[in-house]
């Protein structure tokens, strides 16, 4: 599963493989803003055929927050 | 139906090398609502007609800003189109929100505020752009302040959205170029419970689902494909199992599934479908692995066939592959594969195309969903055009009346008798508010005959008309076939007492007539009347011009490279000279010039 969130993250915020790691997060990186987010969550969804709730994507803000997150919706 | 493909899939197709390759497309849209996740779908409707689409997203809630104030990074000489997304929940609290505490007069005021908005929105964007607007129209309250009431009182919230609209789309058809998108009609396809996504309304102020965006940028490409000339113009189809259910040579004529009642009613209503596109100016064309007369009686002794054999322009019924017998009908037609899409119920025959004709649309229709046959066919899209021209109605006739153009040749081997046979009426006339639509669609649609391949809009046409630097001309073509309208476009360009061909001309269907020859010596007078002393040709090469790169040379023009490094050929005639003369196997030619 966190291999398959990493190349989603890779591809979403289009960022070289080495940069996504456990620790990943809007402050590490530059191109996680706001609106990669929405797309970031969109294609979680969809590729994990899961729907986040307001709150958990409200809280989805780092790399751990959406394998928790994902780990409640599976 | 298609799948949808999914986001990564999209980016995936959208960052291969494939589309650096294709021209660009610019797209500005001004929103009042976060709608950035939908620049990826209108980049992937952009790719799949050709094009890569750069997006160029407004600062949220500032339509009005940059519209009426003016935004030089957001609008250029270079934009094709702007979409423009005015949601109500920002625009108006009051009307979206609040609407059952408003009195009458607090409507009212809110109504000519933003009829104010919409005004001056328009008026802002015209000041800085030609571009083709699409404006998405306000969406009804799928569940109203007044509940069942709404309907019933004559100032509900819903009839204020609907009178808006009204508004919108009055003062839309008032601006040229400008169109009225329906999000209505979009919201009704997806259905409200998928339309919108309140998750991120709430985190984001982004309103709309992935499918309710995936909708709009496919509804959005219905206009875009028809201003850039990528609709459809042909619709070649099988005959057993898809416009009758069965096999006829096998089955038998009085077996084949075709009437009112089911299980005929789905070929029945697809039929119509099939008319109603032959109405809007599409040619309908057979392909089929058949014995052609057993086709034929279907078409004329079948009570039920709504399409009628005088519907079909041309047809390949016999036992050759589809590839070839689709090839020899667009060569029959003079129209491009890309023009074409070919439905069949046949998996086998439908690869084979995508193989061997990948030009060509191809759309599978399966025989054990025959029910769906008339929605895949409405909903496709690829046949839309942005306006009706009264040309289109006859293109059908026109068409016909060109297979028949070819049989008569065939019987008469001197051309020069052919074309006097013939009875060809020529009339050039200079562009007016009637024939404007007509010549700027001819512009944006017309490829293999177009020496330079400029697309223009109504606006572009009639500003040039007006122009002292300009002259624009239409040369319309009449014979004992019928007529076929306006079918060339002449564009010169003045400066420095030399005459420019900005643009010459003519449809595919008025090809081989010698038309072009009469039309290129009018073009000729012209600048000479206009005091000039040289006129000059350009070519620029496209895939599909080739026939005409001797176009000038033909005409006695003589080449010289030195006038414009840009062009793929250029080419002078010294007006000072006698200007030579007109084929004269035309019965009349009637000019304005």
């Amino acid at each position: 599963m966190k291999e398959k969130l990493f190349n989603i993250l890779r591809r979403v915020a289009k960022v070289s493989i080495e940069e996504v790691n456990e620790e990943s997060s809007p402050d590490t990186i530059d191109s996680w803003d706001s609106l990669t987010h929405i797309n970031l969550i969109l294609a979680i969804e969809e590729e994990f055929e899961v729907n986040f709730s307001h709150d958990q994507i409200a809280r989805m803000q780092s790399f751990k927050s959406i394998v928790e997150c994902l780990n409640e919706n599976l | 139906m298609k799948k949808k493909r999914s986001f990564l899939e999209i980016q995936e197709m959208l960052s291969s090398s494939d589309i650096s390759k294709c021209p660009i497309l610019e797209i500005a849209v001004l929103r009042n609502v976060i709608l950035e996740p939908i620049e990826q779908y209108l980049r992937y409707e952009a790719f799949k007609i050709g094009f890569a689409a750069n997006v160029k997203l407004g600062e949220y809630d500032n339509i009005f800003q940059e519209a009426a104030g003016g935004n030089n990074i957001l609008f250029s000489k270079n934009t094709d189109c702007v979409l423009i997304f005015m949601k109500m929940e920002t625009v108006s609290w009051d009307i979206s929100r609040n609407f059952a505490v408003l009195k009458a007069s607090q409507i009212s005021d809110e109504i000519e505020r933003i009829k104010g908005y919409v005004v001056n929105i328009l008026k802002g964007i015209r000041l800085q752009s030609n571009a083709m607007i699409l404006w998405h129209g306000f969406e009804y309250l799928i569940n109203p302040s007044f509940g069942i009431c709404d309907s019933q009182i004559k100032n509900g919230q819903n009839s204020t959205i609907r009178d808006l609209n009204n508004f919108l789309q009055t003062k839309i058809q008032d601006t040229p170029n400008a169109y009225f998108v329906d999000l209505n009609i979009c919201l009704t396809r997806v259905g409200a419970q998928e339309f919108y996504d309140f998750r991120y309304w709430h985190i984001a102020k982004a309103p709309y689902s992935k499918k309710a965006l995936q909708q709009i940028s496919s509804e959005d490409f219905k206009y875009i494909r028809a201003l850039k000339g990528k609709n459809k113009k042909c619709l070649i189809l099988d005959c057993d199992n898809t416009l009758w259910g069965g096999v006829v040579g096998e089955d038998g004529f009085s077996n084949i599934k075709l009437g009112r009642n089911y299980p005929g009613s789905s070929y029945f209503e697809f039929q119509q479908e099939v008319v109603n596109l032959y109405h809007r100016g599409i040619i309908i064309a057979l392909c089929s692995k058949n014995n052609e007369e057993d086709v034929w009686e279907v078409f004329n002794t079948h009570p039920d066939m709504i399409l009628k054999a005088e519907h079909i322009a041309t047809s390949q019924i016999n036992w050759q592959d589809k590839a070839s017998n689709i090839r020899q009908i667009a060569l029959d037609l003079n129209i491009g594969l890309d023009s074409i899409v070919f439905m069949d119920d046949s998996e086998f025959e439908i690869k084979l195309i995508r193989n061997a004709l990948p030009d060509v649309t191809t759309i599978h229709l399966s025989e054990k969903n025959a029910v769906e046959y008339r929605e895949i066919l409405a909903s496709c899209g690829l046949f839309d055009t942005i306006t009706i021209a009264s040309e289109d109605k006859n293109r059908g006739v026109a068409y016909r009346a060109e297979a028949n153009r070819k049989k008569l040749m065939n019987q008469i081997i001197c051309m020069e008798d052919y074309y006097k046979s013939l009875e060809m009426i020529l009339e050039i006339n200079f562009a007016n508010n009637f024939n404007i639509p007509r010549i700027a669609q001819l512009t944006q649609k017309t490829n293999q005959f177009n020496l330079t391949t400029k697309r223009y809009n109504d606006v572009d046409i009639k500003e040039m008309s007006e122009s002292n630097n300009f002259d624009v001309i239409s040369i319309s073509l009449k014979d004992k076939f019928g007529n076929s309208g306006i079918i060339g476009v002449c564009i010169l360009r003045y400066k420095s007492r030399k005459a420019s061909f900005d643009t010459f001309l003519l449809s595919c269907r008025a090809l081989g007539r010698g038309v072009e020859n009469v039309f290129v010596v009018q073009a000729l007078r012209l600048a000479k009347k206009r005091g000039n002393q040289l006129a000059i040709g350009e070519y620029y090469a496209t895939r599909k011009n080739k026939q005409v790169e001797n176009f000038y040379e033909k005409n006695s023009f003589i080449e010289n490279n030195e006038e414009n490094l840009k062009a793929d050929g250029i080419f002078c005639y010294d007006l000072q000279e006698k200007i030579k003369t007109q084929p004269h196997f035309f019965k009349e030619i009637k000019s304005e010039i």
